[in-house]
């Protein structure tokens, strides 16, 4: 009988659903003071390790074993109270506010976790789910969400954003471990949390990388629920159309140029029938030669009818993208330990034609209890990516925008295109509206495939022991392995620049990276009276390799075979190798006094292999001090006041190899059949004095909860300093070399970063969270180096991201000045215009839950800085601008020149200025311009001038919205279904900016906008079950 | 407790195994792909490269529109607006004329590389200080040696070329004594001359002849005249150009990155947008010269099929003209284009030529017509012109008409003879020898350069470039003392510079 009993203790153990006569089943509320429900609360039987949580409406259902039915309620920013069961079967739990405690644990650098209000320095959590209304990039869901945290989303398809932090790109940690990711290689599915370490205070302890913070990923790990294991089911299906920004034509005028057109062979042979402009003859049905005009019998084009035949080309070109993400996770607790497996696949069609992507991503986690006192920890991540065909999208005949939008018209319709292959020359010609510069874009997208494929291994194993109460240590060791393959297939009859005859080619290219991060940290934690420390000492070694090869063919002699030996000349392949290490020591010391004072600090000692022997070996350390007011005070109203202030420095290393002086290898030439080899001397001189870098960073904070945890903010100032940086001080070339690396430039970003939290509604069934993120920083030039004031044309206590450009010539007044030709003179010197970087950045994102129902959207933008708007510039050169179509134009056509540019001709006199621009002398004279000229020479010189096109970079986006229906338990209570919810769920649905043509988000400190696919609208709906 | 030395031990073993994966630094820190040494033929290489610079100042590039030899009708592609900013300076290349003679320096070549890397000193001094004035020399190229000077000062455009003429005269010597060396190794890499040691002497003193009449103003501060008498009357001590195999030139072909600029791959780019210039164009009709069929197609519109060789069908445009109504006027056929058969259909198109025979003669000739050597002028400037037309390979009898024409025939060694010569060359420079053209015409006015509304420098002609900018921002007080000294302390492209005083 006993071991009978045993078993069934063991069945109960791992499947409770059976009621036996030794548990009873208890129901229960929990609710706060104002009898508002909490969900997520945790209930735990005293003494056990495993309980429940409460669902959306704070009931939760528990089986207690006879003789223990004392159960321990907790829920973050209320008193932990233990509640008697005992004989009773249904009661409501009330829980009272903690005003003075927010024992909100967070995890800091090397994943140490610690207490949020003993942080001298920002750390902000990222809100919400990410899972759903996500992105195929899971960093682009932090938009808008973190003070201080720009995420600069890719208008492209498959590319990461990029992150910027405090105006400077951060660290990305998965698991504490300073590997990086490539953010398409973890599933959002799989993310537990992400918080964000705002800046070298934070991140001090991740050594010269985490330099300027970090974004800091901490995925999920084994769980259950009272089956003994959980499964969860999560589906997105996001469909993407509807253009947010997209450059808008002119269509009443075709190629060509001054009103001048007519096809012969697209080579040349005819009018502007090659490499052409939209500059063309008016649509008017008139009769011209046209690249389908039918032949006569002697092969000659008969004229047909001039018409704007393809006016949505591009639209009607483009596709709706399509993005399903599904994740299936097992995850499960038992006594020796915790499990958890994933397996997620992202499948997205992108906008561009014939564009896909797939990620397989598999990740495995788990622990594994030795003894009390023993644990090993060990996860693993497999990610395949693969991208058959990735479009260039850069500015050049291989872009879409380029050959439609620019410099292609609407005398063509798209869709007679999509057949590209010449008859009788299939494989070798494709059919075009011309056979010089442009490309047939159907005929792009299907036969110009850009692979890529790439293949990510990270594992982690760690050992943890405790020695006792105060003491523990951990031993771990992470790699990561990356392996990319790209390959490029360029067929017959493409061209692009450079590649001007024709003839098809081949190219390969293998990654290989290698990073392995090991580490051993030892920990104390002691708590005497009111005193408590906690120390951590700490080694590890990093260790990073990187090869690359690659080669081309050099035109094909087999069109459409794909093979690197079927070259037209031999194939001459260049690869590339590194390897560095670094090594660590480093503590960490945290003492508190109560729960009102609290100290930290940290030191770490680097020794890198890039630096030069003397001084690889560097310290560098942070000291932090806050306060919970409080704690001491009693100030009316407010729940929680804390003061924060710290300190750090952070050293850095260079560039791999920078600092050696060597030869350079130019691509070999060949001439007369022979090839030749030529060799340079490196420009910048090496320095084997040189020191590393450092930055270091100061910041105050202050942090409050008022109103019953219905009001609180959290503001921060720091000032950054960036140096002494290592740079490549500049020599005057005559001295036979550009520079040399020296330490110095040292530049200052002073910031402010504003969180707001607010809850206006709070009740039971009827709350409303609302989020403000709000920051803004400056980055100011301090110091260059021992007697130089400036660097380039920034001068010591000027803004870093000064603008300049040559603008137009203008009088002292301000008018234009133009030459004899009536075109717009511009400046051979650069002025000023502004500044790139934005003045603020803002992020709101607002809560809204009513019962079973919840409604998110997050608003976000930025405001200010300055940008050449490169498209729109490029439009106006090529005569597709939607507001080119002007009177004078129609006079162009006719052979009239009747456009008068409003400015003024020099009549005599002369400026004198020194060699920088500064006026010395200037005895001009001026009279009005009455020059007429042609309106497509003036629009291509004063609107087709980078002058004409500097705007602002503001912008915001309706970034994320999603409504959810959590279903009943009531309802559920019957399946085998323990959660279920379904979301409608939109990404950047709505787009505000003075410039519909480009999409600004992904700019930054940018000074031009490249070419940028049309970005577009998500739409679509998540599905999530916990089983 | 047993368990528990288990646990131990395993860390023990793990911290061993972390420890003993250190890697010893030393094995690391040096950059395995690249070289600190290498053969001074890559070097030679790398120096011809920016030598020949043929993008930038070869046939058919915006040096030739300079050089008035073409136009551009596409505004989009380039302009005739002679608002000049910056030359470039060439102390890196220099540099690696050093690293060259380094390299070189415990080799059996040493000689052959050290007379070329005098010579190259020479040329690129040359390059820069007649683009901008005043250079830096005594003190530049420093930056690697004890001395370590960063900010080096401006040398006087004078000492710069008496500098220049001590490096030629050098570089002569030290080329005599290297091809008395047998048994040597070759000179590698050198895809202008293919090693041979005897064509690049006759280079050294072809461009030594360049520079000399280069100073025809200076006669009277430098012993110009003097050094002129002594090249030329000493072939044996300083052998010159003997024909146009003696060329330095670079042949293009249809391999990748060695095209001729204008190619059937970019006809659709350029056909109706490259026009011939009038500058040119009209002293090859003014002389009736054959050259013109060669080297340019008439304008469609005028071209008569039964009259084929009028030359009233060959209508170039003009520099100076307003690049819209040039282009309307291309698209209805009234222009004059680079010939197709010549300049279009091959990736080879013809030699481009850096120093050559043809400009040596008109040299020489044009030192007989001012006195500095005695001679016959004449016979010279026939040579000159003879020369250029084999280049375009016209047949003998014409080239015998061309010479006994009535334009054609020495005038005698004065003003009329003298623009005989300098017109003969400027056509024989066409699209060839970077911008010796416009030197050409900015020291003796001759041919005339066209000028008209598409100019945006006042209605001139710039007399010089420039300094780089980053001078302003790595050099700004020894740039601004060269300016001050020379310009009035403006970077003035219209001023003149001591060698055109």
């Amino acid at each position: 009988m006993k071991n009978l009993k045993t078993v069934m203790n063991l069945l109960l153990m791992f499947t409770t659903s059976l009621i036996f006569a030794q548990t009873t089943t208890f129901k229960g509320k929990v609710v706060d003071e104002q009898n508002v429900s909490l969900p997520g609360a945790t209930i735990l039987i005293k003494g056990k390790a495993t309980g429940v949580g409460t669902d959306m409406n704070g009931n939760f259902e528990i089986e207690l074993p006879k003789g223990n039915e004392i159960l321990t309620v907790s829920y973050l920013g209320y008193l932990t109270v233990d509640f008697n069961a005992a004989n009773k079967q249904r009661a409501v739990i009330v829980l009272m506010a903690d005003s003075q405690n927010l024992n909100e644990v967070v995890v800091t650098a090397l994943g140490i976790k610690k207490e949020k209000k003993k942080l001298s320095y920002s750390v902000q959590e990222v809100e919400g789910d990410l899972a759903k209304g996500r992105d195929a990039n899971v960093m682009n869901s932090l938009s808008g969400k973190v003070s201080g945290l720009i995420v600069a989303a890719s208008s492209e398809f498959f590319s990461s954003p990029k992150l910027y932090l405090r105006g400077k790109s951060p660290l990305v940690v998965v698991d504490g471990v300073p590997l990086g990711t490539d953010t398409y290689n973890i599933s959002p599915d799989d993310i537990e949390s992400i918080n964000v370490l705002k800046g070298a205070n934070a991140a001090a302890l991740y050594g010269s990388v985490g330099g300027n913070g970090a974004v800091q990923i901490t995925t999920k790990r084994g769980t259950k629920n009272k089956k003994g294991f959980v499964v969860e089911y999560n589906n997105n299906s996001i469909f993407q159309g509807g253009y947010n920004a997209i450059p808008r034509t002119q269509n009443s005028y075709g190629p060509g140029s001054y009103g001048n057109y007519a096809f012969v062979d697209g080579k040349g042979g005819g009018i502007n029938d090659a490499d052409y402009d939209q500059w063309g003859p008016r649509f008017d049905g008139q009769l011209i030669t046209q690249y389908d005009s039918p032949l006569d019998s002697q092969g000659n084009r008969v004229a047909t009818p001039w018409l704007a035949r393809g006016k949505n080309n591009f639209e009607n070109f483009m596709e709706n993208g399509l993005l399903v993400t599904n994740n299936i996770a097992l995850a499960s607790t038992f006594e020796k330990g915790n499990i958890r497996f994933s397996i997620s696949n992202t499948h997205q069609k992108g906008i561009n034609p014939n564009t896909k992507l797939n990620i397989y991503n598999y990740n495995l986690s788990g622990r594994y209890n030795l003894s009390d006192k023993t644990w090993v920890d060990a996860s693993s991540n497999f990610n395949f990516q693969t991208s058959p065909n990735n479009p260039n999208v850069e500015y050049g005949p291989n872009s879409y925008l380029y050959n439609m939008l620019i410099w292609g018209g609407a005398d063509y319709d798209v869709r007679d295109l999509r057949n590209y292959w010449q008859e009788g020359k299939e494989g070798l010609q494709q059919i075009n509206f011309e056979y010089q510069r442009y490309n047939n874009p159907y005929f792009m997208a299907y036969e110009w495939l850009r692979g890529y494929y790439k293949n990510d291994y990270s594992g982690q194993v760690s050992l943890n022991h405790k020695f006792n109460n105060d003491f523990d240590v951990i031993l771990r060791t992470n790699m990561a392995l990356s392996n990319l393959f790209r390959d490029e297939k360029f067929p017959y009859s493409m061209t692009t620049y450079g590649r001007e005859k024709a003839q098809g080619d081949y190219k390969e290219q293998y990654d290989y990276k290698f990073k392995n991060y090991s580490d051993l940290m030892l920990n104390y934690t002691k708590t005497i009276h009111d005193f408590g420390v906690k120390a951590t000492l700490g080694a590890n070694i990093n260790t990073e390799k990187y090869r690359n090869s690659y080669a081309t063919t050099n035109y094909l002699i087999i069109p459409g075979l794909y093979t690197l030996s079927n070259s037209q000349t031999p194939v001459q392949p260049t690869n590339y190798k590194s390897h560095f290490e670094t090594y660590s020591w480093y503590g960490s010391l945290d003492l508190s006094y109560k729960s009102f004072l609290f100290l930290g600090a940290t030191g770490r000692f680097d020794t890198d292999s890039r630096l030069p022997e003397q001084n690889n070996t560097f310290f560098y350390p942070s000291v932090g001090v806050s306060a919970v007011l409080s704690e001491v005070i009693d100030i009316p109203l407010v729940d929680f006041l804390k003061v924060r202030s710290s300190y750090a420095k952070v050293g850095g290393s260079l560039d791999i190899y920078g600092n050696q002086d060597t030869y350079r290898l130019r691509d070999p030439f060949t001439i007369n059949g022979s090839t030749y080899s030529a060799a340079y001397v490196g420009e910048v001189l090496s320095n084997s004095n040189l020191e590393p870098a450092f930055n270091s960073s100061i910041e105050f904070g202050l942090e409050t909860r008022m109103l019953k945890n219905r009001l609180g903010f959290d503001v921060t100032y720091y000032e950054n300093t960036n140096g002494p940086q290592i740079f490549d001080l500049r020599y005057s070339e005559t001295s036979g070399y550009l520079g040399s690396k020296e330490n110095g430039i040292t530049t200052k970003t002073k910031g402010v970063e504003v969180s707001l939290f607010v809850k206006p509604v709070k009740s039971e069934n009827f709350n409303w969270n609302f989020n403000l993120n709000w920051s803004t920083y400056k980055e100011y030039l301090q110091e260059v180096y021992a007697g130089i004031e400036n660097n380039g044309r920034i001068k010591i206590g000027e803004r870093v991201d000064g603008f300049y450009i040559n603008d137009f010539m203008r009088t002292n007044d301000g008018t234009l000045i133009v030459g004899s030709n009536g075109k717009p003179l511009v400046n051979s010197y650069q002025t000023k215009v502004g500044y790139k970087a934005p003045d603020w950045a803002l992020g709101v994102t607002n809560n809204v839950s009513y019962k079973n129902l919840a409604l998110n959207f997050t608003f976000d933008g930025r405001y200010g800085g300055k940008i050449e708007n490169y498209v729109n510039r490029k439009m106006w050169q090529s005569g597709r601008h939607e507001w080119s179509d002007t009177p004078e134009r129609a006079n162009d056509v006719q052979g009239v020149k009747s456009y008068v540019t409003d400015g003024v001709v020099i009549t005599g006199g002369e400026l004198v200025t020194d060699g920088q621009g500064n006026v010395l002398s200037d005895s001009r004279t001026f009279a009005p311009n009455t020059t007429k000229m042609y309106y497509q020479d003036y629009a291509k010189a004063y609107h087709g001038n980078v002058a004409a096109n500097i705007i602002d970079k503001t912008f915001f986006k309706l970034r994320e919205v999603s409504i959810t229906y959590n279903f009943p338990k009531s309802f559920l209570k019957k399946s085998f279904i323990n959660d279920a919810s379904i979301s409608l769920i939109g990404r950047d649905l709505l787009y505000f900016s003075k410039n519909k043509n480009i999409d600004l988000d992904q700019f930054l400190n940018e000074g031009s906008s490249p070419l940028q696919t049309p970005t577009v609208k998500s739409y679509g709906l998540n599905l999530n079950f916990k089983f | 407790m047993k368990t528990l030395n288990i646990y131990k031990s395993i860390l023990i073993l793990a911290l061993i195994f972390l420890v003993s994966s250190c890697t010893n630094f030393d094995e690391i820190t040096d950059d395995p792909n690249r070289a600190t040494s290498v053969p001074p033929s890559m070097l030679l290489s790398e120096v011809l490269r920016v030598m020949n610079n043929v993008g930038e100042e070869g046939p058919w590039s915006e040096a030739q529109r300079d050089n008035q030899f073409w136009a551009i009708s596409f505004d989009y592609y380039g302009d005739q607006d002679y608002n000049w900013g910056s030359a470039p300076f060439r102390y890196t290349t220099l540099s690696n004329v050093e690293a060259m003679e380094k390299e070189a320096a415990n080799l059996d070549t040493k000689n052959k590389y050290g007379a070329l890397a005098k010579f190259f000193k020479a040329y690129f001094l040359d390059y820069m200080s007649k683009r901008v004035g005043d250079i830096p020399m005594s003190e530049a190229l420093k930056a690697n040696t004890a001395e370590k000077i960063t900010q080096p000062k401006y040398d006087s455009q004078k000492a710069v070329y008496v500098e220049i003429l001590s490096l030629l005269e050098a570089a002569n010597t030290q080329i005599t004594l290297a091809q008395t060396e047998v048994g040597t190794g070759n000179v590698e890499g050198d895809f202008l001359h293919e090693g041979d040691l005897s064509k690049w002497q006759k280079t050294i003193n072809a461009f030594r002849l360049r520079v000399l009449i280069g100073l025809s103003k200076k006669t009277t501060e430098l012993d110009v005249v003097s050094q002129f008498n002594q090249v030329v009357s000493n072939p044996s001590k300083y052998p010159l150009m003997v024909g146009m195999d003696d060329n330095l030139a670079c042949n293009f072909s249809d391999e990748n990155g060695n095209n001729y600029e204008l190619n059937p791959s970019n006809y659709g780019f350029n056909r109706n947008r490259n026009i011939m210039g009038g500058t040119y164009l009209d002293i090859l009709k003014l002389n009736n010269d054959p050259r013109i069929y060669i080297v340019a197609d008439p304008a469609k519109f005028y071209y008569n099929a039964a009259d084929p060789l009028n030359l009233n069908a060959y209508i170039a445009a003009n520099t100076g003209d307003d690049q819209g109504a040039m282009q309307v006027a291309s698209d209805e056929g009234k222009l004059s284009y680079p010939s197709e058969k010549r300049y279009y259909s091959t990736y080879k198109g013809e030699d481009y030529i850096l120093i050559g025979y043809a400009e040596q003669q008109f040299v020489i000739a044009e030192a007989i017509n001012r006195g500095w050597v005695t001679g016959d002028a004449a016979a010279y400037y026939n040579q000159g012109i003879t020369a250029s037309m084999q280049f375009y390979s016209v047949s003998n009898a014409d080239v015998a008409t061309f010479l006994a024409s009535l334009n054609m025939v020495y005038k005698g060694n004065n003003t009329a003879g003298l623009e005989q010569i300098l017109s003969q060359k400027y056509v024989a420079f066409f699209q060839n020898s970077e911008r010796e053209s416009y030197f050409n015409y900015r020291r003796t006015g001759i041919p005339a350069f066209n000028v008209g509304p598409a100019n945006n420098n006042g209605g001139k002609i710039p007399m010089r470039w420039k300094y780089p900018q980053a001078e302003f921002e790595t050099n700004k007080t020894n740039v601004n003392t060269a300016l001050t000294s020379q310009y009035g302390g403006s970077d003035d492209i219209n001023a003149k510079m001591w060698l055109l005083k």
